[in-house]
């Protein structure tokens, strides 16, 4: 282009070069008619212009798509390279367009499918051998789509290189090419966004010249202010949101070209440099598509030993913001910010993304469920559980499940009728512990995937194991059963019915009741064990639940199925134990916890029976001994938890306290001591809570189930100490317990005890009664109220509880001979004797603890 | 194989004995692929090599211990083979043929958990959050949850470890020790020969399926009616099942999803569906989060399945439909309940509308807004309260209104356009076409209203609304309790209106004439608008109520 003096021409000029960086391609056609008509020396750059608008709009009407259309495109883009060849000639050269010109030949080349005429005019425009300079909007755009052109045509190039080297040789070019068109893409689509937002200001940062890239003629840059009056701000947008399938491929693509050519850390480090640039609007879906295949790649493919932290040599690179344009002209600006957070290492990097990710493609989802938006929404939902299910990968191994569960729950808004999103969702809260909350997802999971027995399975282990609803765990066993159309496994859904009557029947009072559960249940586990001969846990509790039934030959029979399929398994040892001490083999049973504790040192339920164990074999000294080591282990096994518990708490000032302290998560071992208490925990739950809100009593920090374990590990050992004959001691232990939780019912009656054993009686009655209340349910303190109360010549009052007592537990005989003695004294020898001849028949298969002292159990 | 791996632990031993050699040693041992294959092949036979694979232990050991890096990390690629092997023996109940591999697990164990001063390894990262600005993107304007999320993780450190070191393996620890060997694996899994990965998937296959195949181990049990009494051999599956934990299958899962993506697709995804399949019996509901979430990747899903492209990954253009604007997915409707067909404009402020509190409130804004005609609102209620035919004014009254409505309404018309002019009209809403398609008796029974429909739907369709606000009241008046009580079942749900074909039947002329003009209309509507437009014309027509002499009330007010 010259330099044209007359006004008129220069005006035109102007509005042309803004038509084109704003991509009206029609609007310039009517222009060059003007700029032909106006001065006839304009002829070669009105070719120039007439072919590019041509060539443009032809492209945004049909897409750049390989292989589909090159007859039709060849046809339809005739005008254009008539046009472009034009402006190539003699004229084209001196009005310095020939570059341009042949930039765009290939450009339309390409767009036919010719890949080596394309390329053959790449090297005519000595693409190669540009210098970096100030450039327009529009010569950005050609230059970054000419580079990008030429890193896709040496891809498809047909030919194949022959030898190794030059085939090396190739791909660096073609990586060389596709990371100059990232760069410049990246730097055109900044530079457009300020362009689009600083319109009416004409201080542009691109003041060169207009068409030219080699060598231009200087254009006065105020030509840039006519546009903005033109255009309406939606049309920017809306341009602005778009880049063009040239550029958007080529910037995905120069990444993948080097992890295909080996390079990973190169592919890596043009993933960071792409993102480390300051986004633009139009980049917005390209940044997810970024940062979530970064993401990918360093979950798939990179290791913690070859991971090299982003950005470590810092050669100068903090550019600030639109400051370092003159170092870099043909690198995009990058993120600039004080105290910036880069990543050290893998995990930080992957999270990073992960989180940046998830907030771009949460900003996409599509809430309108009408169908018309089906593909929008299904698009956006495919984007955000893409982001969701990378962001699981990598969060779960270190235990962030509360992150990932926030991260769901946002994701509900949108997520309507999503099956995956919701079962991701109930899991994440089953695994966080939140176990009511859990259920109710489950429910909505169990709706939307009516096929999965799953979730049915995952509900009923939540009412059996942490909301006490057996009933309701039961309904849900039942439906998973149902579900098991495929027969794949429904041994265990079959299982958890077991397990559900079995509870029933434990818990039921009425005796009709009692034995139609169990007998329920007793079908359902021979059955669970039918379909699946290699379940130790069916076997488990097919001899759990003979053993309940109290016939104990077969409950050894199966627990011994159970441990030849899994020998180490602590509930089914701790099961052998009890039943071999209702064998009345008490020495046996202490072998087999003894060996059992060589694997599970920790298992203070182990240890408990131990302890139990050896005060039944009249050794409290060594008893002792054992429970001081349980004190041990668990101070060991608890007191970092708790501490870090605490820790945990200061640190966030929420007043969650409760919710904490319930979703707190012991997964070892030992948590199944704990869940022993749960028959009477619902009393104790009533009672803490009105423990909690005295003024005089604090409660312990942390959660509950460590501090009840302790109150437990105390009162063994205030019995132990009663047995070698230290009522003070005993005393002192309670004291201890009671300072952890005043009102649990076992304290009452271990206290009780002590005044029995000092034959303080009334206190004794007092205190058996205080626990009764607590706890109605309580057998023991029932039967020791009982028996203090005949003590006290109250020998009616005694009958009644010691009936209580019987009822609730027919299988004790301690209650039974108490009763006889009752009888007695009251004169109904009759009874007596039928109370002590059931003792009799009792005694032998009664076991040091009661069977259900065994927690639920699960693996 | 075992030639090979005998001459290969002979000149090891050579080399030993004269440091010289160690160096070519050392130097052919990391171009030789094939002792890495043999070894894994007599791992795979180890009933028939018992003594060889305790001699390939200690070499192993040996390599461990060897200051030449390749030859240390040469055994790390056998772990999951060797905890294979030794999990099975430990099930198996054959804890004595598995001491070399417990020993080289347990000092790989404690080489690993420990750094190279002896003190403690410990894997830490900060956890990044969005409110500080990264490399990666500046902090904009957060939204709550990201500021509650910052709140928590803010300086916080995820660790694993420190480890303490161990003398020996239990039951107790045992899968807490698998679990952290798998993870170092997984750290270096990138140093190791690309085919281990093969080895790796079978063996995970293996160690997850082994007790589950067989249907039943009940063919060559006792019976149960058997005296246990007499201590009878209980014969052992021959395949036991490997009790494993979640901590370990997930590592166990990462080390896969490797694999997948490394040149092992089919293989890995298989091992995947068999490792799900355990985790789903089991219930460890981490590990299900863990394979559910990549087993959905790989169903179609943006993430890219192992065979297309390196890594998975391939070029997702933005589609070219970008219909959704943020501003839509931001707003907090939940649109499960109703659907409506939307312009792209209006669907904020009308959907919200549609629901009855909104409604109500509008009905509010309306009164203040318009003081004289309070009480006209009610009247509008009575709209929705014919339709759901509550009150039936006698038909012959109706129709007798209608007419003269409609009569009357022609004058108006160009009044009504002028206004339309302004305000594009509202299309209609989507349910009631189907109520109309439902009850083609609607449409019987408006076709004697219905005959100037057709020349301008629009118009008739306002003042046809206007018909239904203004019409009832002279006729059959209730208490206005009653009928807001109405509108609250009416409104909420149109659905309703199909349990009530009775009274659509019965309905006279204005109700249905909604219905039948709304259906007219190609465009849709809310039903919101439908209020709201009955609104309108109500109020601008309280001094033409006046004129048809209209109630007591409706005269009041037109007059105010």
């Amino acid at each position: 282009m010259a330099n044209r003096t007359r006004n008129n021409t220069t005006k035109v000029e102007a509005l042309i070069e803004s038509c084109r960086s704003e991509g009206k391609w029609q609007r310039v056609i009517e222009l060059t008619d003007e700029l032909k008509s106006g001065s006839p020396h304009n002829e070669c750059l009105a070719n120039f212009l007439m072919g590019e608008a041509r060539l443009e709009s032809y492209l945004e009407e049909h897409a750049v798509a390989p292989e589909t259309n090159f007859g039709r495109a060849k046809s339809g883009l005739a005008d254009g390279r008539r046009y472009l060849n034009l402006a190539l000639g003699e004229s084209g050269q001196k009005a310095g367009i020939a570059l341009d010109a042949h930039l765009l030949l290939a450009k339309l080349c390409y767009a036919c499918g010719e890949y080596e005429q394309s390329l053959e005019n790449f090297v005519k425009a000595e693409l190669n051998t540009l210098a970096e300079k100030e450039l327009t909007l529009r010569s950005l755009k050609i230059l970054a789509e000419s580079y990008a052109i030429k890193g896709l045509c040496l891809e498809q190039q047909a030919s194949k290189p022959t030898s190794k080297f030059k085939k090396a040789e190739k791909d660096t070019e073609m990586i060389c090419c596709f990371e100059r068109a990232s760069d410049l893409g990246l730097l055109y689509l900044q530079e457009h966004d300020v362009g689009c937002g600083g319109n009416s200001s004409s201080n542009n940062s691109t003041a060169g010249s207009t068409l030219n890239v080699n060598a231009g003629v200087q254009q006065s840059s105020s030509s840039f202010a006519i546009s903005s009056n033109l255009q309406s701000s939606s049309a920017t947008l809306e341009v602005s949101r778009r880049m063009g399938a040239i550029l958007e491929t080529a910037l995905q693509r120069a990444p993948i070209v080097l992890i295909k050519a080996g390079k990973l850390q190169a592919a890596v480090e043009r993933y960071r440099i792409m993102l480390n640039a300051i986004e633009t609007r139009a980049t917005q879906s390209l940044r997810l598509t970024l940062a979530r295949q970064l993401a990918e790649v360093l979950l798939r493919g990179v290791s913690g030993t070859i991971y090299a932290p982003p950005f470590t040599t810092k050669s100068g690179g903090s550019t600030l913001r639109g400051g370092g344009a003159a170092k870099r002209l043909w690198k995009p600006r990058k993120y600039a910010a004080r105290q910036q957070f880069t990543p050290r290492n893998q995990q930080e990097e992957i999270i990073l993304l992960l989180l940046i990710a998830e907030a771009l493609a949460v900003r996409d989802t599509v809430l309108s469920q009408s169908p018309e938006f089906r593909l929008a929404r299904q698009h956006a939902m495919g984007n955000v559980t893409a982001v969701y299910d990378l962001l699981t990968l990598a969060t779960i191994r270190w235990g962030l499940v509360q992150l990932l569960n926030e991260s769901f729950e946002k994701a509900l808004k949108f997520s309507f009728g999503e099956q995956h999103i919701w079962r991701q969702y109930g899991l994440s809260l089953m695994a966080a512990e939140k176990h009511a909350h859990a259920l109710r997802v489950l429910q909505e999971s169990m709706k939307l995937t009516p096929g999965d027995p799953l979730p049915c399975l995952h509900a009923s282990r939540l009412c059996y194991e942490s909301l006490e609803t057996v009933k309701q765990g039961l309904d849900y066993a039942q439906q998973a059963l149902k579900r098991e159309v495929k027969g794949l496994r429904p041994s265990r859904s079959q299982l958890f019915v077991g397990i559900g009557y079995q509870q029933l029947a434990i818990q039921s009072t009425l005796k009709s009741e009692r034995d139609a559960y169990n007998k329920l249940a007793l079908e359902s586990l021979e059955r669970a064990v039918q379909h699946d001969g290699n379940d130790h846990l069916a076997e488990y509790y097919l001899s759990l639940q003979y053993a309940l039934l109290n016939q104990l030959g077969e409950a050894l029979s199966h627990i011994r199925f159970a441990l030849a399929l899994r020998m180490e398994h602590a509930p089914c040892l701790h099961l052998f134990a009890l039943l071999l001490t209702a064998s009345r083999r008490p020495r046996e049973a202490l072998g087999v916890v003894e060996d059992a504790l060589h694997e599970f040192p920790d298992n203070l339920q182990l240890l408990h029976v131990k302890a139990h164990l050896q005060l039944h074999l009249e050794d409290a000294e060594t008893a002792l001994a054992t429970v001081q080591h349980m004190l041990a282990v668990w101070r060991e096994v608890y007191e970092a938890q708790l501490a870090a518990d605490e820790e945990k708490h200061s640190d966030t000032k929420s007043g969650v306290h409760l919710v904490h302290s319930s979703q707190m998560s012991d997964k070892d071992s030992n948590s199944v001591y704990a869940a022993s208490l749960a028959a009477v925990s619902r009393v104790e739950q009533a009672l803490s809570e009105a423990a909690s809100s005295l003024s005089s009593f604090t409660q312990r920090p942390g959660p509950r189930r460590p501090w009840m374990l302790q109150i437990e590990i105390w009162l063994l050992l205030a019995d132990v100490y009663m047995r070698i004959d230290q009522p003070n001691e005993a005393l002192n232990c309670i004291h201890e317990a009671t300072q952890i939780y005043p009102l649990s019912h076992q304290i009452m009656f271990m206290r009780g005890q002590v005044h029995v054993y000092l034959e303080q009686w009334l206190e004794a009655k007092q205190c058996f009664l205080n626990a009764v209340a607590a706890n109605p349910n309580h057998t023991e303190a029932l039967r020791a109220l009982g028996e203090t109360h005949l003590i006290l010549g109250e020998p009616r009052l005694a009958e009644k509880m010691l009936k209580d007592a019987a009822k609730l537990d027919p299988n004790c005989p301690k209650i039974w001979f108490a009763l006889g003695q009752v009888m007695e004294t009251l004169g109904d020898f009759n009874a007596s004797a039928d109370c002590f001849a059931t003792s009799l028949q009792l005694e032998p298969s009664c076991p040091v603890l009661p069977f259900t002292s065994i927690p639920l159990v699960f693996d | 194989m075992a030639e090979l791996v005998k001459e290969w632990l002979a000149d090891y031993q050579r080399t030993r004995r004269q440091p010289a050699d160690s160096e070519a040693f050392v130097v052919e041992h990391e171009t030789d692929p094939e002792i890495a294959e043999a070894i894994f092949t007599i791992f795979s036979d180890r009933q028939r090599n018992e003594d060889l694979i305790h001699d390939i232990c200690q070499q192993l050991l040996a390599f461990y211990r060897a200051p030449e890096v390749t030859l240390n990390k040469f055994p790390l690629q056998f772990l999951p083979v060797l905890i294979y092997t030794y999990l099975h023996a430990v099930a198996a109940g054959d804890k004595k043929a598995s001491r070399g591999v417990e020993t080289l697990l347990i000092c790989i164990y404690n080489g690993e958990v420990s750094t190279d001063d002896g003190g403690q390894k410990v894997f830490a990262f900060r956890m990044p959050i969005l409110a500080q600005a990264s490399v990666y993107h500046e902090v904009k304007q957060l939204p709550m949850t990201d500021l509650r999320r910052w709140e928590e993780n803010c300086n916080r450190e995820v660790k694993w470890g420190p480890h303490l070191r161990i003398e020996s393996i239990n039951a107790q620890n045992r899968m807490r020790i698998m679990a952290a060997l798998l993870f170092c694996y997984n750290q270096q899994v990138n140093l190791t020969q690309k085919s281990s990965l093969l080895h790796l998937c079978r063996v995970a296959s293996q160690m997850v399926n082994q007790g589950f195949t067989t249907k039943s181990g009940h063919g060559h049990r006792m019976s149960y009616g058997s005296d246990p009494a007499t201590g009878a051999t209980f014969p052992k599956p021959s395949s036991p099942r490997i009790p494993l934990s979640a901590s370990f299958l997930i590592e166990l899962v990462h080390a896969i999803y490797y694999a997948m993506f490394n040149g092992f697709g089919t293989v890995a995804i298989q091992t995947l569906e068999d490792i799900h399949n355990r985790a789903s019996y089991e219930m460890f509901t981490e590990l299900i989060l863990v394979t559910n979430a990549v087993r959905n990747s790989l169903h179609a899903n943006p993430s890219g399945q192992p065979n297309d492209g390196p890594m998975g990954l391939s070029v997702a253009l933005t589609p070219a439909t970008n219909t959704v604007t943020t501003s839509v997915s931001k707003s907090m409707i939940t649109n499960a309940s109703f659907r409506t067909k939307k312009l792209p404009d209006d669907i904020p402020i009308q959907v919200q509308d549609l629901t009855m509190p909104q409604a109500t409130q509008q009905l509010a804004s309306v009164m203040e807004e318009t003081e004289p005609i309070v009480k006209e609102s009610p009247s509008t209620k009575e709209s929705s309260g014919t339709r759901t035919s509550i009150i039936r004014p006698s038909m012959e009254g109706i129709k007798a209104q209608a007419h003269k409505a409609l009569g009357f309404k022609k004058s108006k018309d160009k009044e009504k356009e002028k206004e339309k002019d302004k305000e594009p009209p509202k299309p209609p809403q989507r349910k009631f076409d189907k109520h109309t398609q439902r009850n083609s008796l609607l449409q019987l029974q408006t076709a004697d209203t219905g005959i100037d429909y057709d020349k301008s739907p629009l118009t008739v369709s306002k003042s046809k609304t206007y018909d239904a606000v203004v019409e009832p009241q002279p006729t059959d008046m209730l208490p206005l309790q009653t009928l807001s009580l109405i509108n609250e079942n009416g409104s909420n749900s149109f659905s309703m209106d199909s349990d009530m074909n009775d009274g659509i039947a019965t309905l006279s002329g204005p109700g249905s004439g909604i219905a039948a003009s709304l259906h007219s209309n190609t465009t849709s509507i809310t039903s919101s608008d439908v209020l709201t437009k009955s609104f309108e014309s109500s109020i601008e027509m309280t001094p033409m109520g006046h004129s048809t002499s209209n109630g007591g009330k409706l005269t009041e007010h037109g007059l105010d």
